[in-house]
């Protein structure tokens, strides 16, 4: 038997990952809306890792994510994921989305302290990181949809 | 954790390159700890998994450039710079920013992969400072 960690061992289905996302999302865009300011970026950090894991399914004709693409390293999804390098084209609209990137990087590292800690981003904040993650121009999730 | 010697001399030659950029605009080095004495200093971490280096570039001079701004200062300048090195230029990620916005990011953990680039190897890449006869 394939054990965790093979690629012979597949984890959640392609089209629920590709609702899970579109639902973080959503959770995130409400609860910055009831001004649960921290919650709402974890949610939309979750929505950013889903997809790029539903992107490496498609690309790599997989029905299910295999186990151990099952990370949360933003950097490696990205690569796997055959953005990595399109997003380091020296174009100004690239160059926007991997400032864009490397600011919700550096958030996303702290996700996991962050349930241990009381509510600290302020609403301007938030509504900044969200921004650069879906403003219709250079939001990174609005960019990763562009990429064929 | 001790890194490969070939990539403490990636690290060294990034460090190099960011040395040179504030050079041509007059600034002083200063390591984190000791900011009250400079100008700009350099954090820098790798992802042994991916071979990425993260570079936290911070310096009183971005403060008021808008942070597309700064980045694209700042990329322009190490991709001429490793002209001759591509793989190495895409090896890295810069994140110029101001030591207020250091101070609020400085508090997040490294993620798991992460590895640091100890302060000495940076200071060491200074132009002025030349080669520690201890790094590689």
């Amino acid at each position: 038997m394939a054990g965790r960690g093979s690629f012979a061992s597949f984890g959640a289905p392609v089209q629920d990952l590709d609702l899970a996302w579109q639902e973080r999302l959503e959770d995130a865009r409400i609860l910055l809306a009831q001004g649960r300011t921290d919650s709402a970026l974890i949610q939309a950090i979750y929505a950013l890792e889903i997809r790029l894991k539903e992107r490496i399914c498609r690309q790599l004709d997989l029905r299910q994510l295999p186990h151990p693409l099952e990370i949360h390293d933003l950097q490696g999804l990205l690569i796997v994921s055959g953005l990595s390098g399109r997003m380091e084209a020296s174009t100004p609209l690239e160059r926007r989305v991997r400032v864009n990137w490397n600011i919700l990087r550096a958030y996303a590292d702290e996700v996991n302290d962050q349930r241990y800690k009381p509510q600290s981003m302020t609403p301007q904040d938030a509504q900044a990181l969200m921004d650069k993650l879906t403003n219709p121009q250079d939001g990174v999730l609005t960019w990763i949809s562009t990429q064929p | 954790m001790d890194l490969h010697p070939t990539l403490r001399r990636a690290a060294r030659r990034i460090a190099e390159v960011l040395h040179e950029y504030a050079a041509t605009r007059g600034w002083k080095y200063t390591r984190w700890q000791d900011w009250s004495e400079g100008d700009y200093s350099i954090e820098m971490t790798l992802n042994e998994q991916w071979l990425r280096f993260d570079v936290q570039f911070i310096a009183t001079g971005f403060a008021g450039m808008d942070p597309y701004q700064a980045f694209n200062s700042v990329q322009d300048w190490l991709e001429s710079q490793l002209i001759n090195d591509p793989e190495l230029a895409r090896m890295v990620d810069i994140r110029p920013m101001t030591p207020e916005q250091f101070e609020r990011v400085s508090q997040f953990s490294l993620s798991d992969p992460d590895v640091r680039v100890d302060a000495e190897l940076i200071a060491s890449a200074m132009p002025s400072t030349g080669p520690s006869p201890t790094t590689p």
